[in-house]
């Protein structure tokens, strides 16, 4: 079980994360949805601290972390317990894509090299990529850089995954299949927290769908509670732009 | 507003100094004539010197050459009222290919003669001064009184000087007991190591020493009989345009030896006379047959020097290496200081960075040949250590420069190249559980050393040809190599080239060397096929 509270987080006098809480049950998988600029990407990254947050307490998996009585070892803990799935994909460059799903488990969780590249076939095989194991980054398409992404993610075998708009710098063409890849974790009970614009996929996957605007939870519940029927008027303009301009591309 | 007049202000004040600078420089300098054969049935002779040889000729208090030498030239400007001398100062092996290059007519500065000279270029009949060679050591040494006591000692010598030339002569006689370190400029940085015993001793001219111990305030002096009479010379270029200047001079000099004025300036500037003729002077002059022409260019003895030479391309390749590897530890540190804006030590790390690119190389060397010692003694004072630092190797010296100044310009290199790297390669690293350390070492450097190979490949070509300065603190490189066998028959020009030659070749390969490595390194930024 995941569980944040109170987080808060400005950059100089912008106020971007203005006490963000909520909690996510072992299996769940948790949409945020939100305009650009509402701070769902700052609160991922407030959870791993890749940003140090201002102020709140991140509980995750049996460790308590609470902002300001942080030391380095509890953060590197923190980050072992949770995996991150980037917009920019982020491979390391100079990683093949077997390698770059060892890395984490030769070097965090110290595992041996043998057992690190087996078992980092096995989630490549589950992504679709067993005949890309030794590809650098750069002669793979955007699409199977994500599923190394989330290869790597996987592997580690994290309390939580976080995806940060994973599917938004990816051509049209190629969001399907990372988001068949991000709905077959979903069904095999990983723990997940999905920031994205992926309305459909939302309403599939989600246990719960959160609407964030202007650095506060606007709406929280069901997928068909906060997609299908929102009461907040914010939610329904976003959900409005969303779906017409969903449309317009699919014409 | 402000800050535009403030700029255009500064701007002046610049231009300003420029000009007082180079108008002091120029007033100062009138002896740099013009090199026109003929003006008005005057003869313009430009006259080179080195300047530095203190008391011969050398720059007094208000920039104006002066000294033995040029008071004698001066007294035969006097007497030859169809010749104007002017003067030039310039680096001793540079005298010669300036003679040859007709940028200067004469040469006054202390030239003896033997049989190589007269080779390649004529002596007037006159000598115009007798100078005697000395032994110099420590003032504490009373165990070297000849030649032969040299037998197992370090003696230092300034390369293709007449006194090396008598330690080489003693050596090919005796099967080499002394051994010689070669030394680049003037004798004071030979006599200061005398005295911070790095050497034994040397053999130099008895007036020139005893001037620049005093001057210096060394604890060294004289001893022993003269090693050596040796009469100097005014040295004219070979040719019958040079054929008249240089039978004008003979002429004067014939004069004023004759009336006693020659006589006069010597007592004048030492206290007694070294112009009396002595006939044993003759004898000096190399009994040993070597070939000697007047070509232009001596194909046979480029080649034949070529492989004397190339025998000390591993020095120049140690000094390199060692540099390169020991500036890449500091330049990492350097930057990684400066990224990480560590307190205090990021204070430490601008200020070497700014003082190594806004100072020489070979000022830095200098600073190293002779400050260090001097640290190290002070230091030896106050807590005892037991380091003997006379016994340093001069090479560690060419080391700590070359490491200090390389450190200093890949610090910037390697700074640019670890900021190029990516900020989402780091945030992958720390999202999989890196420390901060690992991401560093797996993630990080490997991608910065592939951005910032190509610029580490010109930094190495860079330090490789700047070791050529190696020989000025007495380590023997390519180029020191080259300057001594240059020196042994004033072929400077051939082996010059042989050393030019031997650079680009290391160059090359190293370049291609570089090239195979970025490809290497390259591999996984290429396409499919790479």
């Amino acid at each position: 079980m995941i569980e944040i509270k109170n987080m808060h987080k400005s950059y100089n006098e912008n106020e971007v994360l203005k006490g963000i809480g909520f909690r996510v049950k072992k299996g769940e998988v948790y949409v945020i949805l939100g305009p650009s600029g509402s701070g769902k990407s700052t609160l991922l990254r407030c959870i791993n601290f890749l940003e140090k947050p201002d102020k709140g307490k991140i509980h995750i998996g049996g460790l308590t972390v609470e902002v300001g009585k942080t030391n380095r070892k509890q953060i590197n803990e923190l980050r072992k317990r949770t995996a991150m799935v980037f917009q920019h994909y982020n491979l390391f460059r100079n990683k093949t894509s077997v390698e770059n799903v060892m890395e984490g488990l030769i070097t965090a969780q110290r595992m041996d090299k043998k057992e690190a590249y087996e078992k980092s076939v096995s989630y490549l095989e589950k992504v679709g990529l067993e005949d890309r194991l030794d590809y650098y980054p750069s002669q793979l398409s955007g699409g199977q850089q994500q599923r190394v992404g989330i290869a790597r993610a996987l592997a580690l075998d994290p309390d939580v995954m976080m995806f940060d708009e994973p599917t938004s710098a990816l051509d049209p063409e190629l969001v399907g299949e990372v988001l068949d890849v991000m709905k077959s974790v979903a069904r095999d009970g990983r723990t997940m927290i999905v920031v994205t614009h992926e309305i459909e996929f939302a309403r599939e996957v989600a246990s719960n769908v959160i609407f964030m605007d202007g650095g506060v939870i606007v709406e929280e519940g069901s997928p068909s509670q906060v997609i299908d029927h929102p009461q907040e008027d914010r939610t329904k303009q976003f959900l409005n732009r969303v779906t017409h301009s969903k449309l317009q591309m699919a014409q | 507003m402000y800050k535009k007049n403030r700029l255009r202000k500064a701007v002046i004040l610049f231009l300003l100094l420029c000009t007082v600078l180079t108008g002091c420089a120029s007033q100062k300098n009138p002896s740099t004539s013009n090199r026109s054969k003929e003006s008005g049935g005057v003869r313009k002779v430009v006259v080179g010197t080195e300047g530095t040889y203190q008391p011969f000729n050398y720059k007094d208090e208000k920039n104006q050459l002066t000294g033995y030498d040029i008071d004698v030239v001066k007294e035969i400007d006097k007497r030859l009222d169809d010749v104007e001398f002017g003067y030039v100062a310039a680096q001793w092996d540079s005298l010669f290919l300036g003679l040859e290059s007709r940028k200067y007519d004469m040469i006054a500065d202390q030239i003896s003669k033997d049989e190589e000279r007269e080779g390649k270029y004529s002596f007037p009949g006159n000598s115009y001064f007798n100078s005697v060679a000395s032994l110099i050591v420590r003032d504490n040494n009373d165990t070297i009184k000849t030649m032969d006591d040299l037998k197992g000692k370090k003696v230092g010598v300034s390369v293709g000087t007449t006194f090396a030339q008598i330690l080489e002569k003693y050596n090919r006689k005796h099967g080499s007991p002394i051994s010689i370190e070669y030394y680049e400029g003037n004798i004071s940085s030979v006599l200061q190591d005398i005295e911070a015993g790095r050497l034994d001793a040397t053999i130099n001219d008895k007036v020139i020493a005893k001037e620049h111990i005093k001057e210096l305030g060394l604890k060294l002096k004289t001893t022993g009989e003269p090693v050596i009479t040796v009469p100097s010379y005014f040295v004219f270029r070979k040719g019958s345009d040079s054929e008249g200047l240089r039978s004008k001079v003979d002429e004067a000099l014939s004069e004023m030896r004759a009336d006693g004025t020659l006589s006069k300036i010597s007592t004048k500037w030492f206290g007694e006379d070294f112009t009396a003729v002595e006939q044993q002077d003759q004898q000096q002059a190399g009994e040993e047959k070597k070939e000697s022409s007047s070509e232009l260019l001596d194909v046979k003895y480029m080649v034949k020097s070529f492989p004397e030479i190339l025998r000390y391309a591993p020095v120049t390749l140690m000094i390199s290496l060692v540099s390169m590897l020991v500036g890449l530890i500091i330049g990492l540190i350097t930057a990684l200081v400066k990224i990480y804006r560590i307190p205090v030590l990021k204070w430490l790390a601008s200020f070497y960075v700014s003082f190594i690119r806004g100072t020489p190389l070979l000022v830095q060397m200098y600073l190293s040949y002779y400050g260090i010692p001097k640290i190290l003694g002070f230091m030896q004072g106050h807590y005892q250590w037991n380091v003997d630092v006379s016994n340093i190797p001069a090479i560690v010296f060419v080391y700590v420069s070359f490491s200090l100044n390389t450190g200093a310009y890949l610090s910037e290199t390697i700074r640019s190249a670890i900021q190029a790297v990516d900020k989402g390669q780091l945030e992958a690293a720390y999202s999989v559980g890196m420390s901060r350390l690992q991401a560093m070492v797996r993630i990080v450097f490997p991608q910065a050393l592939t951005i910032a190979l190509p610029n580490f490949g010109n930094s190495f070509i860079s330090l490789l040809k700047d070791t050529s300065l190696a020989f000025i603190i007495a380590v023997v490189d390519i180029m020191g190599q080259a300057k001594i066998v240059g020196a042994r028959n004033l072929r400077f020009f051939e082996v010059y080239i042989d050393s030019a030659i031997i650079y680009w070749l290391i160059c090359l390969v190293v370049g291609k060397g570089v090239s195979v490595m970025e490809k290497r390194l390259n591999k996984y930024e290429g396409g499919m096929t790479a």
